[in-house]
């Protein structure tokens, strides 16, 4: 061992030497350093895990903003289709109350008419009756002599009544 | 206001003789100047009362005549005849 220069009692010391260090490192050092390394790799995992959180949570706020874009964009468009039915509905309902009020005009006017018509017709058979009767009475007072006078009377005498 | 009895029932009197001179008077109007025969005729015919006759002439009644009695008038003149007829026109269709 000499000759390949390895000294014995060197070696011997450097193991010693060594497993004092190793002893040492292993009860003072390794512990508190594994565990500072534990700590380390946990608090590493919180955080992801809190990041991965975050990110879920980021996700769904903007699926469910998605959604309720997607609804008041849905719930506007029906409103809309809404008020044009109703206004269409509302405009026919007007179209047609303004026609069954013309046909009603129109039949009360045509009333009026016919009724203006046949007064009118009336009137023109009374003014015929009127002038004929004057054109007869006229013609038989200018005509009748005194003759036909008395025997006119005399006829119409035989009809009278007795006064009771 | 109170009136006098007596004056009250003076008065009814009054009243019932000048209606009574107004229920018996009677008017003869004819279109022509009636004979005696014609008068007689229409006296007897009617049973009027021998009372005071007035007889007038209108002649436009054309013919016949149109007796007055009291509040009755009984109208057989020709123009009466002539309105009937005008009303019948006027009722007919």
């Amino acid at each position: 061992m000499e000759n390949l220069g390895i000294d014995g009692k060197l070696l011997i010391a450097q193991l010693i030497n060594f497993g004092i260090f190793f002893l040492l490192f292993a009860k003072f050092i390794s512990k508190p350093f594994l565990k500072f390394l534990q700590q380390e790799r946990r608090n590493e995992k919180d955080k992801e895990s809190l990041l991965g959180k975050l990110k879920k949570g980021e996700e769904e706020l903007g699926l469910q903003e998605k959604e309720m874009r997607n609804k008041i964009k849905k719930e506007r468009n029906e409103i809309i289709e809404k008020s044009k039915e109703e206004g269409l509905r509302l405009r026919e309902q007007i179209v047609a109350e303004a026609n069954k009020d013309a046909e009603t005009l129109k039949k009360k006017a045509m009333k009026e008419v016919d009724e203006e018509r046949i007064k009118l017709h009336q009137d023109v058979k009374n003014k015929v009756a009127d002038l004929s009767v004057l054109l007869v009475e006229k013609t038989l007072q200018q005509n009748l002599d005194e003759n036909s006078k008395k025997r006119i009377t005399q006829s119409l005498l035989k009809n009278l009544p007795v006064i009771k | 206001m109170k009136i006098d009895p007596t004056i009250k029932e003076d008065l009814k009197e009054y009243f019932k003789d000048r209606m009574r001179l107004v229920k018996e008077k009677v008017i003869i109007t004819s279109a022509y100047e009636l004979s005696d025969q014609e008068k007689k005729t229409i006296i007897s015919s009617l049973g009027l009362p021998n009372g005071k006759i007035e007889y007038k002439v209108d002649t436009r009644l054309v013919a016949g005549v149109i007796i007055t009695y009291g509040s009755k008038i009984i109208d057989v003149s020709l123009k009466g005849q002539l309105q009937n007829f005008k009303h019948i026109l006027y009722e007919s269709a």
